[in-house]
């Protein structure tokens, strides 16, 4: 794997990521989905490519393989907020309401940004979830 | 049903209107404070610059070093590069049964960008001789 990383520069890596950015946008989800396994094969800590190829699976409706990649991100960065609300979103998403409130109360003890607010509110605009 | 025909980073009262002076200022001067009144750009008046919130979007990666400042032509001859000199090392390295997954999934890749290269490539070309008439 190492000469997968050698081979291809962060010169190389990042002009392929905005080739896949670009995909994403256009709803090219497969040819953005095929870009991303690569850069990650050549870079599995990648944050971004991780982060977008969750972003794939969301838009291709497949929230159990977005979340996976967030496990894995959380794995490698363990106190990243962006990564925490994404993954919460997702399992609320889900209706995984113990994870998503777990995920929450991580968040509301190291930010108070709008992010929660957004959280609390999707959690509770919800009255079958509120029950809870 | 009220209709909001405005948008909202366009009122007008959002706009700096330029003070009417008591004393008429030099052109110099009034060109430098209609410079500083003008807005930062659409994009950011209307907020399109921002990346929205949620699941389903995702801002542009990270540049390396100098990507921004790149124009078309340098971006050009950067993909070529790279794609000349990966697709050296795969040939030299050759097929072989044992190629691990990260392989397969590196050089499926490499193969979906070189597809882009001779799409664009037949494009690039077509125009050229459309423009020899």
């Amino acid at each position: 794997m190492n000469d997968l990383k050698d081979a291809w520069t962060a010169r190389d890596r990042s002009l392929v990521a905005e080739k896949a950015y670009l995909l994403l946008q256009q709803g090219r989800c497969q040819e953005a989905e095929i870009l991303l396994d690569g850069l990650l094969a050549i870079d599995p800590q990648n944050r971004y490519c991780r982060l977008a190829l969750a972003t794939v699976w969301v838009a291709q409706g497949d929230l159990r393989k977005a979340v996976e990649q967030f496990d894995r991100l959380i794995t490698f960065y363990p106190n990243d907020i962006e990564i925490r609300t994404r993954r919460c979103e997702a399992y609320l998403r889900l209706n995984w309401l113990r994870e998503a409130k777990a995920d929450l109360g991580w968040l509301k003890q190291v930010t108070g940004g709008e992010q929660i607010g957004r959280l609390q509110l999707l959690i509770e605009v919800d009255p079958l979830k509120s029950q809870e | 049903m009220r209709v909001q025909y405005t948008l909202p980073g366009l009122q007008p009262r959002q706009l700096n209107q330029p003070e009417i002076e008591a004393t008429p200022a030099s052109f110099k001067s009034r060109v430098r404070r209609l410079s500083q009144a003008l807005p930062r750009g659409w994009k950011h008046l209307l907020h399109l610059d921002v990346t929205p919130t949620g699941l389903e979007f995702i801002g542009p990666p990270p540049s390396a070093d100098d990507m921004e400042m790149l124009d078309a032509e340098t971006r050009r001859r950067r993909w070529r590069e790279l794609l000349d000199r990966q697709t050296r090392l795969y040939e030299e390295r050759g097929a072989s049964e044992e190629e691990s997954e990260e392989h397969q999934k590196a050089r499926r890749m490499l193969s979906l960008l070189l597809n882009y290269q001779m799409l664009e490539d037949e494009v690039a070309s077509r125009v050229l001789a459309e423009s020899q008439g």
